[in-house]
């Protein structure tokens, strides 16, 4: 090695060492150090909703895997009813009960019965399609479908052949929310029904509607709802009785308003609507009532989630 | 010449990084006793740095990284208490205090004292808590438990829900760090 060689190599060392110990004093702060190492992650709205239904209508809200919620929805009968002699309608009122489970996050099963207006069993699926969010991964609102499958359980009232596929009814909604801040949110609900029979051939078995709820948040627990559900082809008739009557009946849209507040496990619902049937097709296409009219239905759902199985913690090394 | 030269630049390397030790995947939980239930929520996204030169610490939690047993208490803990939409982050700055008491470089079990300022729910506040580093086949582990109180950090529990949620909130932090 010659001393000119030596010379630049002590010089490319000396180059070395400023360069790599430069960063040394640059990183000087190790939290920024480590707020700018933070990976952007993707960020998910929750509580868009309070509870699974917004009111009537379904919220994108699904129960987390392994809960199991119960819902009790009741509704009493009409202010404009005789409501007095009908004991502040409790004598007429609706009762359904409802109970469902989160499979995984995304897949919740349920079942549920509701009294008179008309008997009715059902049992639903529920799945999120899409998730709003922000961060890594962009999406403006959350997807979420709904299916249910309803079943006329009253008796038929004369005589007259049959089919018993003729008691059931299908609901189809797509849930399309977003949450536009910490206190307000929206949802529009595209939602199809399907009679399997309905009482006068001018008449469609397939019901279309748009649904939209809005919720905002006043305190951590308490929140305003109001909710409106348009028809845009109504059916003419009431389809409460089975049988070979037809009973003309004009099918208004529904318009509900009501607080929900949250206490740990429960959600409280009360609201005012004008739609008298519990089970989702005669919700939307069954409602008889006007509010101008008072035929107005006091109304509250309870629910309450109990954990079955309990995700597991992140452990220690 | 060229080998003798990138042997150089990484021995400089090394012998910088080396100063440093850190981890994006510590552990913390807390637990608060109360009469009605007890509440649990561990974090496995704890971030940390140490720097064995002059014994600088700090470390960040993101919030939203805690799970709970019961997905209610998740979204109530986001939504309600911690806010976690505005405060994403819990945030530690400050120094081991005794650091030249610790040798990173040699196995044992050291007693340590951090102290310096703690970010929560938006809110700083000045914190000494003692902890434990061990130092076993060059792997250094800092683990310490102390006691917070969530209203020290502007973080209200109604009174409703005094019988749910303990006014003391006990923390286990572990945090196993890898040379940078």
């Amino acid at each position: 090695m010659t001393k000119n060689k030596r010379i630049s190599s002590v010089l490319a060392s000396a180059l070395c060492l400023c360069f790599f110990s430069t960063p040394v004093a640059a990183q000087d702060d190790l939290l920024a150090d480590l707020e700018s190492e933070q990976e952007e992650i993707t960020e998910y709205a929750f509580a868009t909703f309070k509870g699974t239904r917004a009111i009537n209508l379904q919220s994108p809200q699904l129960p987390a895997k392994g809960v199991l919620q119960y819902i009790f929805i009741h509704r009493f009968g009409a202010f404009n009813n005789d409501y007095l002699y009908n004991n502040l309608g409790m004598n007429t009122a609706e009762v359904a009960l409802q109970l469902d489970y989160g499979v995984t996050d995304w897949l919740n099963l349920g079942l549920s019965s509701g009294t008179a207006s008309p008997r009715t069993y059902s049992g639903f699926v529920k799945y999120r399609i899409a998730r709003q969010s922000k961060g890594a991964r962009v999406m403006p609102f959350s997807l979420v479908g709904y299916s249910s499958l309803t079943w006329n359980n009253e008796r038929y009232t004369l005589e007259v052949p049959y089919n018993e596929s003729d008691r059931l009814s299908f609901t189809n909604q797509l849930v399309i929310a977003r949450k536009f801040s910490q206190r307000f949110s929206l949802e529009v609900v595209p939602t199809h029904v399907h009679f399997n029979l309905v009482s006068l051939n001018s008449e469609d078995n397939d019901i279309l509607s748009i649904g939209t709820a809005a919720r905002l948040k006043l305190t951590q627990q308490i929140g305003l709802s109001l909710e409106y559900i348009y028809q845009i082809n109504p059916l003419e008739t009431s389809l409460h009785t089975l049988g070979a009557e037809v009973v003309m009946q004009q099918n208004q849209n529904v318009l509900s308003a009501g607080i929900d507040i949250e206490t740990g496990g429960h959600v409280f619902q009360i609201f005012f609507t004008n739609s008298r049937g519990i089970a989702d097709p005669y919700t939307i296409a069954q409602t008889p009532g006007q509010w101008k009219d008072g035929a107005i239905h006091l109304g509250f759902n309870i629910s309450r989630v109990f954990t079955i199985v309990k995700p597991k913690l992140p452990e220690a090394e | 010449m060229k080998i003798k030269l990138i042997a150089l630049a990484l021995l400089f390397s090394v012998g910088v990084f080396a100063q440093k030790l850190s981890t994006r995947t510590g552990y913390v939980k807390f637990f608060s006793e109360a009469p009605v239930e007890n509440i649990e929520a561990a974090n496995k996204q704890v971030s940390s740095v140490i720097n064995t030169e002059n014994g600088e610490f700090a470390f960040l939690v993101p919030i939203k990284g805690f799970q709970f047993e019961k997905a209610l208490m998740q979204e109530h803990f986001n939504e309600n208490y911690m806010e976690s939409g505005k405060f994403p982050n819990c945030t530690f700055k400050g120094t081991i205090s005794n650091f030249s008491e610790v040798d990173f470089t040699k196995d044992g079990t050291y007693r340590a004292t951090f102290s310096g300022v703690m970010t929560l729910h938006g809110v700083e506040k000045k914190m000494e808590e003692k902890a434990t580093i061990t130092v076993k086949d060059g792997k250094v582990t800092l683990s310490s438990e102390f006691k917070i109180r969530p209203e020290d950090y502007g973080v209200e529990i109604p009174a409703g829900k005094k019988d749910n949620i303990s006014s003391v909130i006990e923390v286990t932090v572990k945090i196993s760090y890898d040379k940078k």
